[in-house]
């Protein structure tokens, strides 16, 4: 999976492309653990994500806690299947969804 | 190489002799009507002016003019009936014209008789030179003799003196220089026809090697369509076409299709880098080597990992070959298949045409122990699989455009009920209306695999991410030519994506990894999945919670999936049979 990581001041920006399923997800949490460490804010950027599956929701999980105590995670251009599964499992209202 | 005495009785060299013979003729003709306008035109001009002395004799001009345009004539009558020889007459009635210029125009225009030998030297022909040479002197002589007669032998004689010592006289001081002209003309006319001779003798050989490379080519491209299966594989299950168009007489293109011991089916399409000789003989020991690879025991990942190790150790000069290979399975309709960097096919089904993009691995034949990656996927009853090399798509126009996966994928949608051999005779038409004007830069090559048999369309995949990378693209193809809405087939994925995950994750825990066997079943009704695998037990009913916990966090060690794919089900049973867990999905679409 190609995950692309944007830098603006103490916020960084995450771009996974492709599937975040239990192949991927171990992929994505690097990611989030590297970023996690050196930034304030994570967004993760959701555009080019086709569908997500549970492994990902808790690599999703594991970021916002992560940031806990922080200013946390926001996701960005969530896609409705994703969106869906967000909503199915109450991942919506647990967290920052655009 | 062929002595010169030789050369001369080459069918080739009097081939040449015969071609040049047809221009000079032509070159003769026109060069005499040239000279007759010129002529005419001079003796009008000089008529008007009063010079002393001159007085031609105009009947015998007319007679001389006359005679040139006999010239003139005789080659298209005597071309026209297909008779040979033109120079002959054409040069003795020049020589007669030299003789009349000379003799009643003017004897400073006597060397007009080298004229007739400076034609001969268009032909070559040494012969003829040697002929035309002294017969020029006898003409100059006979010309300054009747010359005299006219009128400076009416003033010698008035003098007193006899013809002959007028006729010295003339010869000494009028005839000697002339002859030296005339002779410095005879030389470079020699010289000339030896250069043409010799030249002729060159483009001879020129063209007699380049036939000999004409006929090698001829039997290079023969030998390798040699290297293409004469016959394909016959069996009620598959029904099959394939053929090669080279661009030039040999191709870099390849393909193969024959059955192994085991009763499957190998097909492969392949595309060298380059092209001409050198990509072809890469390409021979290619596919040699590859053919006997894929028919021998080993695995088809193996198989193209060895034979690339093979070819890479012969490349020399870092060729490299685009590569697709498969396997069918005639039983089940199972498809094996490695991608060595190859445009991906298409399988066609129920009208629409599906990309086979796995990601490609390396290339083939440049680099050393290249893995492999094997992809599985299934064929359903009447559904096609269609090879390519790029030549198809890369078809260039007049205005310069490609052909293009788009306008490919048209004529196969629009085929997709006829045979094989008619798809790729649609296509090769389509191609030709598209590139019409233009040559063909590339090799063209295609193959039409149709499954015919009633597969029971089980992919068998093994538990792990491999296995998971193909069942996902086994979906994705499935979904996509069944065309399901794009929500539902994501919501099919994440259903799979889950089960499968759960499998590998869970299901080989301390225990040697089994296969995961897979059904897709599509219908207006909804889709009915299947899911076996030889694992440890697991009944995930009694695991998936009915509803998620208000907090997701509470799913952190597990059940969120399964709570997932109950979600997004209509219907989920569940049963051990001959040690394998069988879960059965259904879901409405």
């Amino acid at each position: 999976m190609q995950i692309e990581t944007r830098k603006e001041g103490d916020t960084t920006t995450i771009i996974p492309q492709g599937d975040i399923d239990y192949a991927t997800a171990p992929e994505l949490d690097v990611v989030v653990e590297r970023e996690a460490a050196s930034s304030e804010m994570l967004v993760i950027d959701m555009s080019k994500v086709d569908y997500i599956s549970s492994a990902g929701l808790r690599s999703i999980l594991n970021a916002d806690e992560l940031m806990e105590n922080k200013k946390g995670i926001r996701l960005t251009n969530v896609n409705p299947n994703v969106k869906s599964i967000f909503d199915m499992t109450n991942f919506t209202g647990m967290l920052n969804i655009e | 190489m062929m002595s010169r005495g030789n050369a001369d009785q080459d069918p080739v060299f009097r081939e040449s002799m015969r071609e040049n013979e047809v221009r000079s003729d032509a070159a003769l003709a026109r060069v005499t009507l040239v000279l007759t306008l010129f002529e005419i035109a001079w003796i009008w001009f000089l008529s008007k002016e009063d010079i002393a002395g001159f007085n031609p004799d105009y009947p015998m001009l007319a007679a001389g003019i006359l005679l040139n345009l006999v010239i003139v004539i005789l080659h298209p009558l005597m071309k026209g009936r297909g008779i040979r020889g033109y120079r002959y007459p054409a040069i003795a009635l020049s020589m007669v014209q030299a003789f009349i210029v000379g003799a009643y125009l003017s004897y400073n225009m006597i060397p007009i008789a080298a004229l007739p030998t400076l034609m001969a030297t268009l032909y070559n022909d040494r012969r003829l030179i040697a002929l035309t040479a002294p017969v020029g002197i006898v003409v100059m002589l006979a010309a300054l003799w009747t010359y005299n007669s006219h009128s400076s032998l009416i003033i010698g004689v008035w003098w007193g003196m006899t013809k002959w010592d007028i006729m010295v006289i003339l010869l000494k001081r009028f005839f000697s220089y002339q002859v030296a002209v005339y002779a410095f003309i005879i030389i470079v006319a020699v010289y000339a026809t030896q250069k043409g001779l010799g030249d002729i003798r060159d483009s001879v050989e020129l063209k007699t090697r380049s036939a000999m490379v004409d006929r090698e080519l001829e039997l290079a491209s023969s030998i390798q369509a040699g290297m293409l299966p004469s016959e394909l594989p016959r069996i009620p299950e598959v029904g099959i076409a394939a053929d090669m168009k080279p661009a030039r007489e040999v191709g870099g293109d390849f393909y193969d299709c024959f059955t192994r011991e085991d009763g499957r089916i190998v097909v492969v399409m392949a595309d060298v880098s380059g092209k001409g000789v050198p990509a072809a003989l890469f390409m021979m020991a290619s596919a040699s080597v590859l053919h006997s690879l894929l028919d021998s025991g080993d695995s088809l990942e193996d198989a193209v990992a060895k034979a690339n190790n093979d070819v890479f150790r012969s490349n020399r000069m870092k060729y490299f070959v685009t590569l697709w290979a498969g396997i069918i399975d005639p039983e089940e309709g199972s498809l094996e298949y490695v991608n060595a960097g190859h445009n991906p096919p298409f399988i066609v089904s129920g009208g629409s045409a599906y990309r086979l993009a796995q990601k490609p691995d390396f290339i083939f034949g440049r680099r050393r122990d290249i893995a492999y990656h094997r992809h599985r996927t299934m064929l359903g009853q009447g559904d096609r699989l269609f090879l390519y090399t790029d030549g198809v798509t890369e078809a260039r126009s007049s205005d310069g455009g490609f052909f293009g996966e788009d306008r490919l994928v048209g004529v196969l949608e629009r085929t997709a009920g006829e045979t094989p051999d008619r798809v790729l005779s649609e296509i090769h038409g389509a191609l030709e209306r598209f590139s019409e004007g233009t040559d063909q830069s590339d090799d063209i090559t295609m193959m039409a695999v149709d499954f015919l048999g009633d597969g029971k369309r089980t992919l068998r995949v093994p538990a792990d991410r491999n296995g998971y990378a193909d069942l996902m693209a086994y979906v994705d193809q499935r979904t996509s030519l069944g065309g399901c809405d794009p929500a539902k087939t994501s919501e099919l994925k994440t259903i799979c994506s889950e089960v499968f995950a759960n499998i590998d994750m869970h299901g080989y825990e301390g225990m040697e990894r089994g296969t995961v066997e897979f059904s897709l079943d599509l219908s207006d009704d909804g889709a009915v999945l299947t899911f076996s695998d030889d694992g440890v037990e697991f009944d995930p009913l009694g695991w998936a919670d009915a509803e998620p916990s208000a907090d997701p966090r509470d799913h952190r060690n597990g059940g969120l999936g399964l709570f997932v794919v109950r979600r997004l089900s209509n219907g989920l049973s569940y049963e051990r049979r001959d040690g394998r867990n069988i879960l059965t999905i259904t879901k409405e679409l």
